[in-house]
């Protein structure tokens, strides 16, 4: 089977190798920037798609079912974000005859609607946060939108029916602030998605983000596996994920996973997909969305269960049946956590930081896994999400994974461009952090309260190590030139080093 | 070769000479010390780097070094592990360091303490002529020190601490004028 996977970075990486261990062969697409791009490189095959904007690449759907029906593909995996859960590209690959690795156009539609994604949750009989069940007339007064926000209670939330990754969302904590937050979320969604439309739902105070991973075949079996903890988030994205969650027991787990498999049914999902849970501090859990695809944070689910996701999406695609015992899949083998490493600069706000990656020495050794999307002379692009490469432990518990992150954050170098390694290593040190004790709020909260201090200071000996790397660097340089000109030179070892500079060259 | 070296604010002159008959054996001479390196290139973005002891000593710390240079300006980027450092070398225009504050009569600078923390050294005295790049003082903080430096050339004119004080943020350490 051919396989034309419509994506970038790792995860078109992290898709091409699971294709490879299948003995599939690979399809690359890519922009005009990413030429020099590692998963163009990986690939059997790739097709120019056209410039850097998303638009006229990664999300052009005519040009990529083109390149898929004259590469001669079979099948089309999306990866995550671009058009993983686009309906239309779905329905394209269906009507050109491509296998396309997800769910159908119609579930896809079905749950990304926020408000159709609730009902379908009460229908499974799985809690919901309170909230309207149908989205907020366009007309509705501002009295009557009191009424129905009373109705719920404060604070909540105004959220974007097509909503995701906090945009078009936005906090009315009183009556008074309602009218006002209805607005900015109205014109927030109509920019970002295209449709103005909004619920209201309350917001839970301090919750943990907790998602339940699933697998569904088209026999209508669906198998849930043990949870991960994604509460530390920036700004509503995730930063760092684990598995399993510190505030989940063996009982609790059990009820997530009968919530999840109970909504996946529902629905007659037959992929691979996620459903998230808000979790209150007294144990309680609430729907909050499902996502149709693979996520970025697949892996440390991988680390603790022993399965490969990606290589089940695509069986499952082909239509074979899911043979994994169940019960299996809910006993966590010990303790994996997943860092995003973005090009961004920890010490200026998290702001992007693009730019040609001059050095680049990963983490390895035991316990480590390295999902890159990048090699050393790669350009990072200005178009596009600044995701490098996601760094996996496995531990045999928290402590163990926590003290191997910490090692593969201290061997993994990056040079050219500022990274989140350094925002790592400060996190990894957290009493907070360290000892489980953390909510969605807990990272924004503790970042508005640093100072501006670097995340890592470096030590005065530090310096002068540097100080003879660049001094030395620059000796060797000069006295190489000199050695090249005047090879008679007796004095020892002199030729050899300008040899082996040379030979460097 | 003597090669000027200017990294975080300060800077520093180092003498480099092949120690004779040893190869990959360096002698650096800076900040009034002496160092006995073992340097191998990796490749030529990486650097071995080995602190003797001593000449006779068969080896030492080890450090690991990603090593970049732009060809330009004399930039060269260092990277210790997740530590990285910009490094200008031989270059004209001098960084000033962005934890120094001035401010007071024109011609003065005051140096003031950029975190709270103890004095772990102070190297200079009232009346001694400093140069520009020189350090002044050393502050501990959160087991981290920071070396501050005088922005520009002149004489000592008060120096208000005392080895083993602390302080708190924006307290004044040195004047220069």
């Amino acid at each position: 089977m051919k396989i034309l996977i419509a994506n970038r970075g790792e995860i078109a990486i992290r898709i091409m190798r699971a294709c490879r261990e299948l003995e599939f062969s690979t399809i690359a697409v890519y922009s005009q920037p990413d030429r020099m791009a590692p998963h163009v490189r990986y690939a059997d095959e790739a097709y120019l798609l056209g410039p850097g904007e998303p638009s006229k690449s990664y999300l052009a759907i005519d040009r990529i079912i083109d390149v898929a029906l004259k590469a001669g593909a079979e099948a089309v995996h999306p990866g995550y974000g671009f058009l993983a859960e686009n309906a239309e590209f779905a329905r394209a690959c269906r009507d050109a005859g491509l296998l396309f690795i997800g769910p159908s156009p119609e579930v896809i539609e079905r749950m990304g609607s926020k408000t159709a994604a609730r009902e379908a949750a009460i229908a499974a009989g799985v809690p919901v946060v309170p909230g309207t069940k149908e989205p907020l007339d366009e007309g509705l007064s501002d009295s009557e939108l009191v009424t129905q926000a009373t109705r719920i209670g404060f604070p909540l939330l105004i959220k974007a029916v097509a909503g995701g990754g906090g945009k078009g969302m936005r906090v009315a904590k009183t009556a008074s602030d309602l009218s006002d937050a209805v607005r900015a979320a109205r014109s927030e969604a109509l920019s970002a998605f295209g449709i103005s439309s909004v619920y209201l739902e309350r917001q839970l105070l301090s919750p943990r983000h907790i998602e339940i991973q699933l697998l569904g075949d088209m026999d209508g079996k669906v198998v849930a596996f043990v949870e991960r903890e994604c509460s530390i988030q920036r700004r509503y994205q995730k930063v760092l994920e684990e598995s399993p969650s510190v505030a989940v027991n063996k009982t609790l787990r059990m009820e997530l996973a009968e919530a999840a498999t109970n909504l996946a049914r529902t629905v007659g999902y037959t992929t691979a997909g996620t459903i998230e849970f808000l979790l209150d501090e007294d144990g309680r859990f609430y729907f909050l969305e499902m996502n149709t695809r693979l996520q970025v944070e697949h892996p440390v689910t991988e680390q603790v269960t022993g399965t490969d996701l990606v290589q089940w999406q695509i069986r499952l695609a082909k239509g074979e049946a899911i043979n994994l015992v169940p019960e299996e899949l809910l006993k966590p083998q010990g303790h994996s956590i997943e860092c995003r490493i973005y090009a961004e600069d920890p010490d200026a706000g998290f702001l992007p930081s693009p730019g040609k990656i001059e050095t680049l020495q990963p983490a390895a050794g035991p316990g480590v896994r390295d999902d890159s999307g990048v090699s050393a002379g790669f350009v990072v692009p200005v178009f596009y999400d600044s995701l490098l490469s996601k760094l996996i432990v496995w531990g045999e518990n928290r402590a163990h994974a926590i003290a191997r992150m910490r090692r593969a954050l201290s061997e993994y170098e990056v040079g050219g461009v500022k990274t989140t390694i350094p925002f790592f290593q400060w996190l990894l040190t957290d009493p907070d952090f360290l000892s489980g004790r953390f909510n969605t709020a807990f990272l924004d909260h503790i970042l508005a309260t640093r100072t501006n201090q670097p995340f890592v200071e470096s030590l005065v000996e530090e310096q002068k190590v540097a100080v003879m790397g660049s001094a030395l660097t620059t000796y060797l340089r000069r006295e190489s030139s000199v050695g090249r000109v005047s090879e008679s030179d007796s004095r020892g070892g002199n030729w050899k080093r300008a040899a082996r500079l040379d030979a460097l060259r | 070769m003597k090669i000027d070296v200017e990294v975080c604010g300060c800077r520093y002159t180092v003498t480099v000479s092949q120690v004779s008959g040893q190869v990959d054996r360096y002698r650096l001479v800076f900040d009034s010390r002496e160092w006995i390196v073992d340097a191998v290139q990796i490749d030529s973005s990486r650097l071995s780097l080995v602190l003797l002891k001593d000449g006779s000593n068969p080896g030492g710390v080890s450090h690991d070094l990603g090593v970049h240079e732009f060809g330009t300006r004399g930039r060269i980027d260092v990277s210790i592990g997740a530590a990285a450092f910009r490094t200008v070398v031989d270059g004209r225009r001098f960084q000033h360091s962005a934890s120094i504050e001035t401010d007071g009569p024109a011609g003065e600078e005051r140096v003031v303490a950029p975190m709270p923390g103890q004095i772990v050294r102070v190297l200079v005295s009232e009346g001694d002529q400093v140069v520009e790049g020189q350090r002044l003082v050393v502050v501990e903080a959160m087991k981290m020190e920071n070396e501050l430096c005088a922005k520009r050339g002149g004489q000592v004119k008060q120096v208000v601490v005392r080895e083993g004080q602390s302080v708190e943020v924006g307290r004044l350490l040195v004047v220069v004028e």
